[in-house]
């Protein structure tokens, strides 16, 4: 828990009950800013809508008005089933370097998790890239 | 809309009547406030403020019937007032919250569905559009750390903190931290904390290191409350808050009552100030 005002659960919600979440201790007004954005015109609530920003094929959970995923979740582990996955060292040690690198970019904590799945999201957007890291591994010399 | 839960670890250190008192004051400051009371303790808000009189009804409706989807009636009916505070009172069926509301759990698994145990209280309120009537909730748990707690800083997000200034309350507040620290991550939510507010203080040296430790730890306390013992306990004997107290069942006007209750009325003040910064 920290001193002051952190997020309003109040805020305009789905009618699920999931509300904002923040990822970010530094800079919480990022996050309630998110909240109360107004500036893109509010889509009637369908499931899925994604953020304008983002060209994203993955199936996203049920989203508030035009929030992005992460400000229309509850929690991080919201809609997220925990999954077994066999890593080697350096790769899983990648993923820390990763979250690193993206929280220097964006200037706010950012989850593992959502690194985890956005990487893997990538991934299914750019086969391609995912082929030659294949090969490189030694697939396809048949 | 304001919202906080006032909550200490430790027992005794008029976390009810610091609660009752707020509300009153933020009613006096002109604004809609509604308390929402999950103690089950017979020296609840509910009986302070004497809206208890249903908390043994089985047959009533109960906010817990709400947090289960089990509803008798409306959430507008639950909701009884007492010197302009809208209160949702106690039920002896929160004794059983824990196990009602996993049995709820289990049930929506089965389904396949995710039904969190602890969000329940803020999809109710939320719901019942508590949000758009008022413009203050304050929500009192019980003294032992539970799932009813856990829903209070849920849907509020925000901590008020009576505090003894003493070794014992100090640790009270480490160990605070800690479970406040367990549940932002469990639910991914952030947990600020709105006053530290230390009551029974007398202005000794070691009162004053306590609170001087838990100003260097980062936490803001804007009043001190000295030990009212007759003031507190004429409140319990008469039900009702120290500002109605006061004005009618005292006699005469005696000073540092009245100190009192100012200090509450700019706590109340300060603590909507510091909400107001980031919100």
């Amino acid at each position: 828990m920290k001193q002051g005002s952190t997020d309003d659960p109040f805020a305009e919600e789905p009618d699920d009950g999931t509300d904002a979440d923040e990822t970010d201790t530094a800079a919480s007004e990022a996050g309630t800013g998110a909240n109360e954005t107004t500036g893109v015109a509010g889509e009637p609530e369908t499931a899925g809508t994604t953020d304008t920003a983002a060209v994203d094929s993955t199936r996203e959970s049920v989203q508030r008005g035009s929030l992005p995923y992460i400000h229309a979740r509850d929690g991080v582990k919201d809609g997220r089933t925990q999954r077994p996955v066999f890593l080697r060292d350096h790769v899983e040690a990648g993923i820390d370097d990763l979250v690193a690198e993206m929280e220097a970019e964006l200037g706010e904590d950012v989850y593992k998790t959502d690194v985890t799945e956005a990487a893997m999201a990538v991934a299914q957007e750019n086969p391609e890239l995912v082929l030659a890291k294949l090969e490189e591994w030694g697939y396809g010399w048949s | 809309m304001l919202a906080y839960t006032v909550y200490s670890e430790a027992g005794g250190v008029g976390k009810t009547t610091l609660a009752a008192n707020l509300a009153k004051a933020e009613v006096r400051a002109g604004r809609d406030v509604l308390v929402v009371d999950l103690d089950t303790q017979e020296a609840s808000l509910s009986y302070l403020l004497d809206v208890a009189d249903d908390r043994d009804d089985d047959q009533a409706d109960s906010l817990l019937r709400h947090m289960i989807d089990r509803p008798r009636g409306d959430f507008a009916d639950l909701i009884r007032t007492s010197e302009g505070i809208d209160i949702v009172p106690s039920h002896n069926i929160l004794e059983y919250a824990s196990k009602h509301l996993r049995r709820r759990e289990e049930e929506a698994a089965d389904f396949g569905e995710s039904w969190n145990p602890n969000k329940q209280l803020l999809r109710v309120l939320r719901e019942a559009g508590v949000h758009e009537a008022y413009d203050t909730l304050i929500v009192d748990p019980p003294a032992t750390a539970d799932i009813k707690l856990h829903n209070a800083i849920h849907a509020t997000r925000h901590l008020v903190i009576p505090f003894e200034p003493s070794g014992k309350g100090y640790e009270s507040v480490q160990g605070l931290d800690q479970l406040v620290g367990g549940l932002e991550d469990q639910l991914g939510i952030e947990v600020g904390v709105l006053a530290v507010v230390p009551n029974r203080y007398k202005g000794m040296n070691d009162q004053d290191r306590f609170l001087e430790e838990i100003e260097a730890d980062g936490w803001e306390i804007p009043i001190r409350l000295r030990e009212r013992s007759s003031l507190l306990e004429g409140c319990w004997a008469e039900q009702c808050t120290a500002f109605r107290y006061i004005d009618e069942h005292r006699e005469r006007e005696r000073d540092h009552e009245l100190e009192t209750i100012e200090k509450v009325e700019r706590l109340a003040e300060r603590i909507r100030e510091t909400q107001a910064v980031e919100a």
